[in-house]
């Protein structure tokens, strides 16, 4: 408790070291408890349509306009925002955990062994998602945690992929050998050489997956899996909201900032704190 | 280094701006209205251009300006008229057709059109080893039921060749629309030597259909066809009443994506679009109807509700669901474009059918029928599943139906989105509660929309089936005259949404995009076109003017805000 | 090297072999068939159908045979597009696709690359705009670049036409919008890699000794073009087999449209040939990616059994 209290505490202060980093730490959090809380903070129902008014442009009731039912985009991003954020960090998270482990065994097992667990990837790459989706959804059915599987299923691949190759890299350089000759056993050069040097592309790779895995959501919806109309997410209300671009703007331009500063202060988040894991690995 | 960076892109910038401001403006659709080719977005790539197996409206465009039947159409009142037939006779019971052929029909190659040329054709679409998807259009035909189950060979269907020129048809039945039947392209004549020069009658894949091989009998012939890029037909100067033909040429655009087309068509690559995406229509009709057109098209968007599951085995749900919708808001805040609300199934005035409205809007008596069938607390009617298939509107449409039965009847409905090969499959199967469907009738008469409903229907996916229904659909059948064969399609109308199994919600329009270089455009509420007086005035503003239209068109938007 | 690359290309067969069969019989327990409408055939009309592609067979019947075809290079016709041929239909797209992807990948390597140097390797301003570019770059989906940058070229300034692949020119926006989200990854994860190599001890000690900035830059690069390569092999199979977006909204022939369609209807045999054509492309860029990352560093070489 008081170690993780501690852990907690070091990566606060390595978050507000500086004011850029600290500001979008808080932005993520007030989001995350925005839509976390969206019961409590979203001004309507997400379903309350009121289609006489259609498309409204903002204004003081619908600060962030309305959608094509009359709906209030605001409240439909905060409700918007619980899947994605779901979809976006937990299935990143376990996509990105998988391929990392999955590369790091690959690259550090003999070459047949590594050989033949890149080539799984290889026919895992081939496989055709849009069927591949509508198989899962005929034997498992519909459910929320099948998005995580349709989505861990296609994003881990790359990750193996670039973690195992840097691996190979990082494993055959001179300080690597030169340490392994000095003694340094198995855990120690991945604890002193390798994991340093892959962690900061594992987060870069992480933080840029989120938005690819956010907009994927839209497209399990489009197959029938994921959120059920009229429950939103940001994927859809983004994709939604680009149809309309040209007569109603807001419908697009709300969502698509949401998203778009989410990435950003994640990036910035995950560069810091990278950069802090690194001057802490290596020296 | 940055600074230099930022010049040298400012300074090309600049450089392009001068030099394409300089470049010559003509666009596309205007060079080619001067050729006297028409550029038509057409929505998808056809899948075939052979008449037995064309399916969709985009195939049958083309084929129809490529062949013609026994029967042609009038392009704004679909009244049959002559065409490759030039002249034919009913036999008093009305079972007997006797076609002459025209003697100036012939072939793009050449040859004469003869009646064995249909002889072959239709023998060919209802082979049932040929598996021709419009085949059971030929029911009507004497022995065709038989052939279609293998009972029967193909050459025992009910016509004749008695001569070159003779073309016999016999009939199971009088059947009152049977000329506008034989305009549907699966009764056109197909090139028999042609055929079976390049891979056989049977053949579903045969190369006849390609530009090199095809030999037509309509007002084009088929110039070149590149999969994904566009169709092209050129003029035919054989065909016989070639004078009414005064395109050059016509070209087909597959764009399945309505935003890129109408992308197209404002920077003139286009003459006419095939639809305008729901979103844009509001911004169209702010030019002033410049582009904008709008026509009543055959086809009805409804609600099929699976009669054999609980709660919904109760008519009086059935109905009271049906009466909660409020079509009209529908309408005018979500499509937007013209449509008519649908309170029967049958569009009005289709085939000269009156439509009564069989359907009344009215929550306070919706819910007075559900109390009736036992449902005070509508809660007890559980979660009733409402399904779609993935596109643009049904989305909407059924997220607006979801909240006005919640609202009105207080009643759950929860929204199931399925993909397209799931959708289709789970209809079939009939595991679903309310689907959405929709249904756009193959020619002008009202049995093409009740047919569907006769309890021997494969397309029956409701599980309705009234002893009623079937017996009065079989003695419209047999009615002597016209207005009582309409009473009595009207009056079997009345027994289906009596009964309920589906809930229409509106009626289609055709909705494009048209530049005002297109002169002699006819609409027609099949959306037929055979382009005979369809020409073209490069002098008609297009694009120039659209741009000028629509900088305007944003500033009064501006000023109305 | 000329044995590693043959072992590899031994190795690919059953790989590609078991790709297929996977498919195969994958697809054939999707719902519906090739022949479902929302109007239905009738059943004598399915059963003709069926029985005119083979479709009425066993399924091992039916691999058998499309094994056999295969064998030929005959990969059928389509179901939907009946007068074609799928290898016909899929070697006319891939033409267009590979044109386009090429493009779109030679755009996507050059801004990438040069983005993530330049913000590598200087600092302030510039580096955090190239970085933010970057960020939207990978946060506008090509369904909203595409419209825009047809609304401004085309509409606006006429430049360009809105849709088609007819001029040469037509190639100019779609390429810029399906390289966009690819030089964005590639940017990133060079930036990234390269700044932490240049971080290193043996970066500061050979700017120490004296030498210029760009040969330890260069130097430094060797290492950090590791996750770019391995990026690059599933990215530029991905761009060159065409992508249903960037497709749709500029009306391109190519063939990433049917990689969707096809699947979703039911078209068997295209989908097969998509699935071929894509294989082939993983495969191949995945064998280039490793010799790549061999020749980046020889020491990988040997890991890798390149060079004994």
């Amino acid at each position: 408790m008081k170690a993780s209290l501690r852990a907690f505490r070091a990566l606060l202060s390595v978050v507000f070291s500086d004011r850029h980093t600290g500001a979008c730490f808080i932005f993520l959090a007030i989001l995350c408890l925005a839509c976390m809380f969206a019961e409590f903070f979203a001004p309507y129902p997400f379903a309350e349509q009121n289609l006489a008014i259609g498309a409204s442009a903002p204004c003081a009731e619908h600060i962030f306009g309305t959608d094509i039912l009359g709906r209030d985009v605001f409240t439909r991003i905060l409700y918007g925002g619980r899947i994605s954020f779901a979809v976006g960090f937990a299935a990143t998270a376990v996509a990105v955990l998988i391929g990392a482990c999955y590369g790091m065994v690959s690259a550090l097992s003999p070459r047949r062994v590594d050989s033949a667990m890149m080539r799984l990837v290889d026919i895992a790459y081939a496989l055709p998602f849009t069927i591949l989706v509508i198989l899962l959804m005929i034997i498992f059915g519909r459910s929320l945690w099948l998005i995580f599987v349709a989505i861990g299923a296609v994003e881990w691949l790359t990750m193996a992929r670039i973690v195992r190759g840097m691996t190979l890299d990082i494993k055959s350089r001179q300080f690597v050998l030169a340490s392994e000759a000095l003694g340094q056993g198995f855990w120690g050069i991945m604890r002193l050489h390798i994991l340093p040097n892959l962690i900061g592309t594992i987060l870069v790779c992480a933080t840029l997956t989120v938005p690819s895995v956010m907009l994927l959501e839209s497209f399990l919806s489009f197959l029938g899996l994921g959120v059920q109309a009229p429950l939103p997410s940001w994927g859809t209300l983004v994709k939604e909201g680009a149809e309309y671009m040209l007569d109603a703007p807001w419908m697009l331009v709300f969502p698509a900032f949401f998203f778009s500063a989410t990435l950003y202060c994640l990036n910035r988040v995950g560069a810091k704190l990278s950069a802090a894991d690194l001057r802490r690995f290596s020296k | 280094m940055f600074r230099l960076l930022v010049k040298a892109v400012l300074l090309s910038a600049f450089v392009a701006v001068i030099v394409c401001a300089c470049a010559p403006s003509d666009t596309a659709a205007k060079r080619a209205a001067r050729d006297g080719v028409l550029l038509l977005g057409n929505g998808a790539e056809p899948a075939t251009l052979d008449p037995a197996l064309a399916t969709g409206l985009t195939e049958v465009r083309i084929i129809m300006a490529l062949f013609e039947g026994l029967v042609g159409f009038d392009a704004s009142t679909l009244k049959p008229v002559s065409a490759a037939a030039e002249n034919w006779t009913v036999s008093a019971d009305g079972k007997t057709y006797t076609f002459k052929i025209s003697p100036s029909a012939v072939w793009s190659n050449g040859r004469k059109v003869s009646s064995k040329d249909f002889l072959y054709a239709w023998r060919r679409a209802v082979n049932p080893a040929f598996g021709a998807e419009y085949a059971s259009m030929f029911l009507p035909v004497e022995n065709a039921e038989e052939i279609l189950k293998g009972k029967l060979p193909p050459d025992k269907l009910g016509v004749e060749a008695p001569a070159d020129d003779v073309f016999v048809v016999r009939l199971n039945r009088p059947v009152p629309y049977f000329l506008n039947l034989l305009c549907c392209t699966v009764f056109y004549p197909v090139p028999e030597n042609v055929v079976e020069k390049f891979g056989g009658a049977l053949s579903r894949n045969g190369k006849w259909t390609l530009p090199q091989n095809m030999v037509s009998n309509g007002g084009f012939t088929l110039k070149k066809w590149v999969v994904g890029d566009s169709v092209r037909v050129d003029r035919n100067p054989s065909y016989r009443d070639a004078k009414n033909i005064l395109l050059a040429a016509i070209e087909f655009f597959p764009v399945d994506n309505m935003n890129t087309e109408e992308r197209a068509f404002r920077a003139g690559q286009l003459h006419m679009t095939n639809s305008v995406a729901h979103s844009r229509i509001e911004a169209a009709r702010r030019e002033g109807g410049k582009y904008l057109k709008i026509s009543p098209w055959l086809g009805v968007y409804y609600y099929l509700i699976n009669t054999q599951t609980t709660p919904l085995s109760d008519v009086r749900v059935r109905r009271a669901l049906s009466m909660s919708i409020d079509r009209r808001s529908i309408i005018d805040n979500l499509l937007k474009g013209g449509q008519k609300p649908a309170f029967s199934f049958v569009p009005d005035s289709c085939g000269g059918y009156k439509a009564k409205a069989l359907v009344k809007e009215d929550a306070a008596a919706a819910r007075k029928l559900l109390l009736e069938a036992g449902y005070a607390n509508p809660k007890d009617l559980g979660k009733i599943r409402l399904s779609y298939n993935t596109s643009e509107l049904h989305k909407p449409i059924a997220e607006a139906v979801q909240q006005m039965w919640s609202s009105s009847l207080g009643i759950d409905a929860e929204l199931y989105n399925l993909s397209w090969p799931a959708y289709l499959d789970d209809r079939r199967n009939r595991n679903y509660m309310i689907t959405r469907a929709s249904w756009i009738g193959d020619f002008d008469a009202p049995e093409s929309f009740l047919e569907n409903f006769l309890s021997s229907s494969g397309l029956n996916h409701s599980g309705f089936a009234s002893e009623e229904f079937d017996s009065i659909m079989e003695s419209a059948g047999r009615a002597k005259s016209f207005d009582e064969r309409m009473e009595l399609l009207s009056q079997a109308e009345e027994v289906l949404m009596r009964e309920c199994p589906v809930i229409p919600i509106y009626f289609y329009t055709r909705i494009y995009l048209a530049s005002p270089m297109v002169k002699g455009w006819a609409e027609n509420i099949l959306d037929w076109q055979n382009f005979k007086g369809v020409s073209l005035d490069p002098d008609a503003g297009h694009e120039e003017s659209a741009q000028k239209d629509k900088n305007s068109a944003q500033e009064t938007a501006e000023v109305d805000r | 090297m000329i044995r590693y690359v043959l072992r590899r290309i031994i190795c690919a067969v059953p790989v590609f072999f078991i790709i297929i069969t996977a498919v195969f019989f994958m697809v054939r327990f999707v719902p519906g068939g090739p022949f479902d409408r929302e109007r239905q055939l009738s059943p004598e009309t399915l059963a003709a159908l069926n029985a005119y592609y083979g479709l009425d067979d066993s399924l091992p019947v039916q691999y058998l045979r499309f094994l056999k075809n295969l064998s030929h290079g005959d990969l059928g016709p389509s179901y939907k597009y009946q007068n074609r041929s799928v290898s016909e239909l899929v070697r006319e797209k891939a033409k267009v696709s590979l044109k386009l992807g090429g493009a779109a990948l030679a755009i996507a390597l050059v801004a990438g690359l040069a983005c993530g140097a330049v913000s590598a390797m200087g600092r302030g301003r510039l580096s955090s705009a190239l970085d933010a570019a970057s960020l939207a770059g990978i946060c506008l989906p090509a369904f909203v670049v595409g419209p825009v940058l047809i609304w401004i070229f085309s509409l606006k300034l006429g430049w360009f036409n809105a849709m088609g692949w007819r001029e040469t020119s037509d190639i100019v926006l779609p390429s810029i919008t399906l390289a966009l989200f690819y030089a964005a990854w590639i940017s990133k994860l060079f930036k990234d890699s390269e700044a932490r190599e240049l971080a290193k001890d043996y970066s500061r000690t050979a700017r120490a000794k004296g030498e210029s900035a760009m040969r330890v830059a260069a130097e430094a690069s060797k290492s950090a073009l590791s996750p770019v390569v391995s990026y690059l092999a599933p990215a530029a199979a991905g761009m060159l087999t065409g992508s249903f977006v960037v497709e749709s909204i500029f009306n391109i022939p190519g063939l990433g449209k049917f990689f969707i369609s096809s699947a979703l209807d039911s078209d068997y045999t295209m989908i097969m040939g998509c699935v071929m054509v894509y294989a082939a492309f993983i495969i191949c860029f995945n064998i280039l990616a490793d010799i790549a990352l061999a020749l980046l560093n020889p020491r990988v070489a040997k890991e890798l059994g390149v060079r004994k």
